[in-house]
């Protein structure tokens, strides 16, 4: 009896170490990659840029249904395949816009039908989304901040400084 | 890097495990009553004098850097009271048990044009107790109280922009959320079980009374906590790595320095090449448990 009990506190003892000890950012990652895989409507597209010392609205632009973005999973072991990273495809106007259009200024990414495909990498807060990409001379990247708004919808935002200027790009997205 | 950290962790945790199996085999019981058991328990914490010093650093010196244009500084992060629950087994003296907590805590700076420096700090620690408790008479129960903690520990540093809009990205310097990578603490204090309800030889509920001195061995064993910074876990686990670019475009952020006056200095950030935020939470926590024991029995 004695020795079951034993056997019984070290399964138990052992299930919470399994428990404590997974990698919990790595598992937050896949789970919000999981969550992202698939085609985005790009419901809104909204640009604002103001005047940090006055607080004016120098420029807003508000474009509706601009294209989708379709995040796709990486390609697994076999670094020689185009899809080894994840891939963000940008279809139709989105892929001229931002954050898409300055990987295109700088020709970073691929050129695919009606669009642009970049890379991604996913926050395990669900807080931020990363966009990369290769060019001849190095990598650039551009980090948004993701708002989840509910299971199929979420907006992203861009922030841009320029000398005494701000410009905000916000995306809102659904499936 | 990451299978390294789960192996040690295991490592670490099944010795404990086996320890607490096995060490009650050769315990002489016969002075008190032996039993055994099994455990669930929730319980309010309260936080006292809890100092995370790395971050009072990049506290201050934030402050520092922003007084000319602050016009409330960057405060405290004062814990509070919160929750606790959990589940444990034991056996004669030996009380084992894993608890988790949920604990936020958030301030924030205010700028002259009415932008805000938002910070947030998430303590979630699980922690599995290893305590040993003897009957002091009629039915209250005195111990050790011996813990190993995961903190569990992230910082939200965020800008809110006058305009509405709330960035974690990289327009703004020190903006990321950094995770604690050692969070590794051990804890340890007294405790007291007062028996509530009683039928017979079995317990069923009681009130546990704990006070533990959280990461007590962080400068016993000289840990330099600076050797594994908190770092932020989209970045540092991004495929793209560590590429910068040809196009005056930053680098990745891996690290938020605790000097702020290195806002600004991309290798801070990259390669930890002076000191960016680190460290476990140190403090003492009081707490109220009470524990129901679905499963009691009597051994002797």
């Amino acid at each position: 009896m004695k020795r079951k009990l034993h056997h019984l506190i070290g399964i138990f003892a052992l299930a919470l170490i399994f428990f404590a000890c997974k990698k919990e950012e790595i598992r937050g990652i896949e789970k919000e990659e999981k969550r992202l895989m698939g085609t985005w409507q790009v419901n809104t597209y909204k640009s604002v840029t103001i005047d940090t010392l006055s607080q004016q609205v120098l420029q807003s632009t508000s474009l509706t249904d601009v294209g989708t973005i379709e995040f796709i999973p990486g390609g697994g072991d076999d670094a020689s395949t185009e899809n080894f990273f994840k891939r963000a495809n940008f279809h139709g106007t989105i892929a001229t816009l931002q954050p898409c259009g300055y990987f295109r200024s700088v020709s970073a990414g691929d050129p695919i039908n009606d669009g642009w495909s970049i890379f991604w990498d996913a926050d395990p807060e669900s807080k931020r989304l990363l966009f990369w990409a290769v060019t001849g001379g190095g990598g650039v990247h551009q980090i948004t901040t993701l708002e989840v708004i509910s299971a199929g919808k979420q907006k992203l935002t861009l922030v841009t400084p320029y000398a005494n200027q701000l410009n905000f790009v916000t995306i809102e997205m659904s499936k | 890097m990451f299978h390294q950290k789960i192996n040690a962790s295991r490592y670490i945790y099944c010795c404990i495990a086996l320890w607490a199996a096995f060490i009650p085999r050769s315990a002489k019981a016969q002075d008190w009553p032996v039993t055994t058991g099994l455990s669930l328990q929730v319980g309010a914490n309260m936080y006292t004098s809890y100092n995370h010093a790395s971050y009072e650093n990049f506290r201050n010196s934030y402050n520092a850097v922003n007084a000319y244009r602050e016009t409330s500084p960057l405060g405290t992060l004062a814990p509070t009271k919160n929750i606790s629950y959990g589940a444990g087994a034991h056996i004669g003296p030996f009380y084992l048990s894993a608890m988790f907590h949920n604990l936020d805590m958030s301030t924030s700076a205010t700028f002259k044009n009415g932008d805000k420096r938002l910070i947030n700090m998430r303590y979630r620690p699980i922690d599995m107790n290893m305590d040993l408790l003897f009957p002091l008479g009629g039915r209250v129960k005195l111990g050790m109280a011996l813990g190993a903690e995961r903190q569990r520990l992230t910082v939200i540093s965020g800008y809110q922009y006058t305009y509405g809009i709330t960035s974690y990205a990289d327009d703004k310097p020190l903006n990321g959320i950094y995770r604690l990578q050692m969070d590794y603490a051990i804890n340890w204090g007294l405790r007291t079980d007062i028996v509530l309800i009683k039928i017979k030889d079995r317990e069923i509920l009681t009130l546990s009374l704990r006070a533990e001195k959280v990461g007590a061995m962080e400068k016993m064993m000289g840990l330099d906590r600076y050797a594994n910074p908190m770092h932020d876990p989209m970045t540092y686990n991004a495929t793209m790595g560590p590429v910068s670019s040809g196009y005056g475009i930053k680098f990745l952020h891996y690290y938020l320095p605790e000097d702020a006056h290195n806002a600004n200095n991309d290798e801070v950030y990259f390669n930890n090449l002076q000191h960016n935020v680190a460290g476990i939470f140190r403090g003492w926590r009081f707490s109220a448990n009470i524990i129901a024991f679905p499963l009691f029995k009597r051994l002797n």
